[in-house]
């Protein structure tokens, strides 16, 4: 049953089946082949839809997008360029630190990509970067979006998994800095090496202490959603709607940047397009529910058992699996599906849940860019008009730094773990 | 008789136009909605100091419809996400069958959404939500509806890929 509920899916979705439908109809299939009731597949979707923490999904989606047309973007990539613009590569530079930043505010990696990409792309061109290069750079420094919290994807595994959400943020912390900075190396690196990045786009560069004042009420917002989340004043999914609300206030009496209209067509484009991900999430949870209930779960740790698995191992083939998965399968339904298996996997080895959400997550976002489907590098490519493929090589380069992070996060416990332990000690 | 047909499918257009306009506006107004009682919910507990056991439930329920409805929206504006393995430059007869065949498997979700949704949604007439208690047969019978709402996006996509290919 269970190689047919894959080889379904798997022939689906080769068939251009959109995603969340040839889970359905996987599921469906086997349902109805195992003489289950068919209205089952009704209510593991409203089951797979109930839990409060998921809406912090749609939150986290609105909220970029507020901040992509509120000016908060534009403020965040005036401090960005405040800090970092002098150095050599200055715009790659921005890009790299405008996403860390922008990565503090929101949760998702495509508004990110939308937002930081649409104004800093065509700069970049305009100075003599290589457009695969900025292509490049662009996606997947967007990836952090989900790394440094907060994080749709973490919150989509804390919320399926029951591990807790502000541990994960928390440990999303320190990989997403390693991974910001070692961009960072690797292009100051390559703009030495093969000469590139003497760039001057003729633009006044904003004076330190003034653009610390520009990008001072936009950061307050990761003040609002970390810390009330770690100091538990509110949940992830309140934190969403509170940072929202901040946002709309700050936007609306202070910037006085934000039209009626342009809200109106934000909260349109919202409600259209939060469904997409979402009917993707039910229907992956309808999937990973009948792997449990076939318990396959089981039946991989004792194949994992009989094969003498250690920690290191675990992890490394998790992380080996989430990278294949990644390059054709949307990240959002690959985690929730394989989730019951890497935390039965996890748990038979000892590894503590928080370091494995983390792994997991940073190799998800890693296939976010990972050609042939990779959401970040499309958004991004098709910024500029340029075929996905074209970047396909400097993307590889650029995310090697992810591979290493992800790396140091498998062997070294303290990348995950040390900031929760400290942060968080009554929940270890 | 050719007038008479397109002016038939032009009436499918102009409908779908109008169910389309009038889902949108349903999901922003329930996208707003469950913000606002969220922050209502913090706002009350620490301002207040009133719990509102009533407030998540309205977010969940929104929420839930939001997805549903935005699903059959999705059929229509091509937003679910296909994952492109195969080439894309097959030739164009294998192209347009791919599209009929995943149509055609779309279809099928669509009527179960609307069948067993609808099947679903019956058991939800003495089933009553946990905290408010009013019945869940208002939330379930979302997804009857978008089906209904799929079927009618698809008998379009399905015209204008058949209609085109007459015209070639």
């Amino acid at each position: 049953m269970i190689v047919t509920l894959f080889a379904v899916f798997f022939g689906l979705i080769l068939l251009r089946v959109p995603v969340a439908f040839a889970l359905i109809l996987s599921s469906l299939l086997v349902i109805v082949l195992e003489g289950l009731p068919p209205n089952l597949i009704a209510l593991r979707i409203f089951e797979g839809l109930t839990p409060f923490p998921i809406l912090a999904i749609p939150l986290f989606y609105t909220l970029g997008l507020l901040c992509n047309s509120a000016g908060f973007t534009e403020r965040i990539m005036v401090l960005a360029r405040a800090l970092v613009g002098r150095i050599r590569a200055g715009l790659a530079m921005v890009n790299i630190v405008a996403s860390m930043l922008f990565a503090g505010i929101s949760g998702s990696s495509t508004a990110d990509t939308a937002g930081i990409g649409s104004v800093l792309m065509p700069q970049m061109l305009k100075a003599g970067y290589s457009r695969p290069f900025t292509v490049a750079l662009t996606a997947c420094s967007s990836t952090m979006g989900n790394i440094i919290p907060p994080s749709i994807l973490m919150v989509i595994y804390g919320a399926f998994g029951n591990v807790s959400i502000g541990m994960l943020f928390l440990g999303g912390f320190i990989p997403g800095l390693l991974l910001g900075f070692g961009q960072m190396g690797l292009v100051y690196y390559l703009a030495r090496r093969y000469d590139f990045g003497l760039d001057d786009t003729g633009e006044e560069r904003p004076r330190f202490w003034r653009a610390l004042g520009t990008g001072a009420l936009p950061m307050g917002v990761p003040l609002v959603i970390i810390g009330g989340i770690v100091g538990g004043v509110f949940t992830p999914t309140e934190s969403a709607a509170i940072a929202i609300f901040y946002v709309l206030i700050l936007s609306t009496l202070v910037y006085r940047e934000l039209s009626l209209r342009s809200l109106g067509r934000l909260l349109r484009e919202g409600g259209r397009f939060v469904a997409l991900p979402l009917i993707m999430t039910a229907a992956a949870a309808v999937f990973a529910w009948l792997l449990a209930y076939f318990e396959f779960p089981q039946t991989m740790v004792g194949m994992m058992e009989e094969f003498g698995a250690t920690r290191f191992g675990v992890l490394l083939a998790v992380v080996v699996v989430f990278l294949i998965l990644g390059t054709f399968l949307d990240t959002v339904p690959a985690i929730i599906m394989f989730l019951p298996i890497v935390q039965a996997l996890g748990d038979s080895v000892g590894i503590h849940p928080v370091q494995m959400g983390v792994v997991v997550v940073l190799t998800g976002a890693l296939g976010l860019v990972t050609p042939p489907y990779g959401v970040c590098l499309l958004v991004a490519s098709k910024i500029i008009d340029m075929r996905p493929r074209q970047a396909m090589g400097m993307t590889l380069l650029v995310g090697s730094v992810s591979l290493v992070v992800i790396l140091l996060a498998v062997f070294i416990e303290d990348v995950t773990l040390m900031l929760p332990r400290a942060i968080m000690p009554r929940f270890f | 008789m050719g007038t008479d047909t397109r002016t038939q499918w032009a009436g499918l257009r102009r409908l779908n136009d109008l169910v389309d306009f009038v889902l949108e506006i349903v999901c922003s107004i329930l996208l707003t909605v469950m913000v606002t009682t969220i922050f209502v919910q913090v706002l009350a507990r620490y301002v207040f100091l009133a719990s509102t056991p009533w407030s998540e439930e309205i977010a969940v329920y929104c929420f839930i419809w939001v997805v549903l409805l935005g699903t059959s929206l999705g059929v229509r504006s091509h937003g679910h996400l296909v994952a492109d393995v195969l080439p894309d430059d097959l030739p164009a007869s294998v192209e347009k069958a791919l599209v009929a065949l995943s149509l055609a498997l779309v279809t099928v979700v669509a009527l179960v959404f609307l069948w067993y949704g609808a099947d679903y949604a019956r058991l939800g007439i003495t089933r009553l939500s946990f905290s408010m208690g009013f019945p869940m047969v208002y939330i379930y019978v979302g997804m009857p509806i978008a089906g209904a709402a799929m079927l009618l996006f698809l008998v379009e996509r399905f015209h204008v890929l058949f209609a085109l290919r007459a015209e070639r």
